[in-house]
């Protein structure tokens, strides 16, 4: 795998996941983790990072659809990698540590449930599709 | 412990380790707590996630999977020194500096007489040594129900550190509804760890930092290495490091103990008049089983059941993160159905804060997006549960020792181990009277997780106290019989192995052991 491309990996996944642009650590993070875990992606899973880079507006529903059917999968794995990265990010505190909330945000949980299903379903759709 | 009792005692002591440690990120954690670098420390990647991002793992949930960056190192060096074969038994080995007592969880359980006697050892004399090892590494906890189990009949103890908001709610609805829990034979609690809530010595108290799992800064958890640390200063006491010690002989006059450097691959020979040998159970198993020439290679071994249980609080989802948070066991839960405190199975309850999202929300069938908001709002009412189960012998629970070229010791341990449907069922049962217990106090299962025979690292009996002098088991002294100078102090002659936490009594033997291998010649 390319520098450039595991770059733009990152670029995308935590744009994917916080809407926010990695810095420069996050990127380096990735990278060398993914170098250093030496993995040979299946071909599927390369298949699939080649959509998602070339339609980023794929990456949450192929993340959803994964989620339901094979949640090991490479993609997943990158996707992981990039999320705890963020993670430990202090400025993203507030995004990952517990708040205080009151209780109508269960509605909005409710709510996060039912969309997060309907991109299960799509994106397992979807994966039949690029596959 | 049996190293400083025989130290105590006027001996000269030498320790032959491999002692592998963390030279590389206990220097980085700040002085702070979890929740203040988590807000404002740019590196707080290198300690919480790793410098190659190690506390990731993908896959079936394996034993040791929780240890953090500052704790791998219990690991390094046992796949190449300690290689295990198996598709039944998993478990963890460490040849770590201090063992795998650097990641122990700290509970402390006396055993009770019946159990003691059980296993085949004296009760009166590991009473007096529970005493002796309480003074020596510090010991909080509480008089309360689960004390028979706990702290039994010490009564050196620090006061128990303070409750968190989900155990203290879980806490407060246990004793409305205790006399039905106490019939139904559950039993709610303290446990009692080796954390010091006041000052002892050079060790500071517990500071809730909430970093436990990373670090042991103020030394207020005991560790083994302090132990040693100490015994350093002394000049009877001299420690041999990067040595694996493969095989013993025993000649006339002396010992010899052959050992292998772990860095030059070299074989090194030393001599001595007693041996102790306190390598954790399959380190001794490996080493007995080379020093045999009776072409004797198997044993029996014993290792309590474990099964872990994430539940959900709804009382507690949705709040803020908490200061003064825990990542020890705050709560103990015992099921003593006879009321007898025998074949007592235990239950510690765990809060979830330090480990952060990232360990949890590959567990949700969610996408990470919507993941991470619905695990950032269930966090806060997070439990983990996780029970062990009595442990007997069984037929398909063993070691073997074979051949192979390959291995720097030319060996390899194999094991099988294997539950009877009897024994599967029993649990299983147990887990559901646990899971039903706690639903009752407002804290919900939301899944079972069997980590793999062997997660419980808790480890007994593979040279099972005999009398009869038969090979392969020890004297009620722990020498080896067979032997007249070589004496086993950890846990390889327990002949039962409870539920509650070893960990205590393990250290209570070994000093015993060490005593009486004084009177022994």
């Amino acid at each position: 795998m390319q520098d450039k491309s595991l770059q733009s990996e990152a670029l995308f996944f935590a744009r994917y996941l916080l809407n926010k642009k990695p810095n420069l650590r996050e990127t380096e993070l990735y990278e060398k983790t993914i170098r250093s875990r030496a993995l040979v992606p299946h071909e599927r899973d390369l298949k699939l990072l080649a959509f998602a880079s070339a339609n980023t507006w794929s990456i949450g529903f192929i993340d959803s659809g994964l989620a339901l059917i094979h949640p090991g999968a490479e993609f997943r794995m990158r996707l992981h990698l990039m999320f705890a990265i963020l993670e430990t990010n202090p400025e993203y505190h507030l995004l990952f540590l517990t708040q205080e909330r009151k209780p109508l945000y269960a509605l909005r949980i409710l709510l996060r449930l039912l969309r997060a299903g309907l991109m299960g379903i799509t994106g397992c759709l979807l994966l039949k599709l690029i596959r | 412990m049996a190293a400083q009792t025989l130290i105590d005692s006027g001996q000269r002591v030498t320790m032959l380790d491999v002692g592998v440690e963390d030279r590389h990120y206990a220097s980085l954690i700040p002085d702070m707590d979890f929740l203040s670098i988590r807000k404002t420390q740019q590196d707080q990647y290198r300690y919480l996630l790793g410098d190659s991002a190690e506390s990731l793992s993908w896959g079936k949930v394996k034993t040791g999977e929780h240890l953090t960056p500052g704790r791998k190192h219990l690991l390094r060096l046992v796949d190449s020194f300690l290689p295990l074969d198996s598709d039944s038994f998993f478990p963890m080995e460490s040849l770590a500096y201090g063992g795998l007592g650097s990641g122990w969880g700290l509970g402390c359980c006396e055993f009770s007489s019946g159990e003691l006697t059980r296993i085949g050892l004296n009760s009166s004399e590991i009473d007096k040594a529970y005493t002796t090892v309480a003074q020596r590494i510090g010991i909080s906890g509480n008089k309360d129900d689960a004390s028979p189990y706990t702290i039994g009949r010490l009564d050196t103890i620090q006061p128990p550190p303070l409750l968190d908001r989900n155990n203290s709610l879980l806490l407060k609805k246990y004793q409305k509804k205790r006399a039905a829990f106490n019939k139904n034979g559950f039993y709610l609690g303290r446990p009692a760890l080796a954390l010091l809530t006041q000052d002892l010595g050079d060790r500071k108290k517990y500071a809730y930092r909430d970093l436990d799992f990373y670090s042991d800064k103020d030394e207020s958890a005991y560790r083994p290495w302090l132990t040693i640390n100490n015994l350093r200063k002394t000049g009877a006491f001299s420690y041999r490091g990067n040595l694996l010690v493969t095989l013993f002989t025993e000649k006339a006059d002396c010992i010899e103990v052959n050992c292998l450097n772990t860095l030059t691959g070299k074989s090194e020979l030393f001599r001595s008049k007693k041996l102790l040998l306190a390598s954790g159970v399959l380190g001794t198993a490996r080493i007995i089983l080379r020093s045999s020439d009776s072409g004797h290679s198997r044993l029996p071994i014993l290792c309590n059941p474990y099964t872990y249980i994430p539940c959900i609080q709804p009382a507690m989802i949705g709040k803020a993160a908490e200061n003064r948070k825990m990542g020890f066991a705050q709560l103990s839960l015992f099921h003593d159905p006879q009321h007898n405190n025998m074949n007592v199975a235990m239950a510690s309850i765990y809060s979830y804060q330090s480990l952060m999202l990232f360990r949890i929300i590959k567990e949700a069938p969610l996408n990470f997006v919507d993941g991470r908001i619905l695990m950032q709002y269930l966090a806060s009412g997070f439990q983990i549960m996780g029970i062990h189960h009595p442990e007997e012998r069984g037929n398909q629970k063993y070691l073997e020792l074979k051949a192979d070229e390959n291995s720097p010791t030319k060996d390899r341990l194999k094991a099988q181990y294997c539950l009877s449907e009897s024994e599967l069922e029993l649990n299983r049962e147990r887990e559901k009277k646990f899971i039903k217990a706690l639903r009752s106090l407002g804290s919900y299962a939301i899944k079972r997780i069997n980590p793999g025979n062997g997660s419980s690292i808790h480890y007994a009996g593979t040279l099972p106290f005999s009398k009869t002098k038969e090979a392969f088991t020890l004297s009620p002294e722990g020498k080896l019989n067979g032997t007249s100078k070589v004496f086993v102090a950890d846990g390889s002659g327990f002949n039962y192995l409870p539920a509650k936490g070893l960990t205590f009594t393990l250290m209570a033997n070994a000093h015993i052991t060490a005593l009486k291998s004084l009177k022994n010649g």
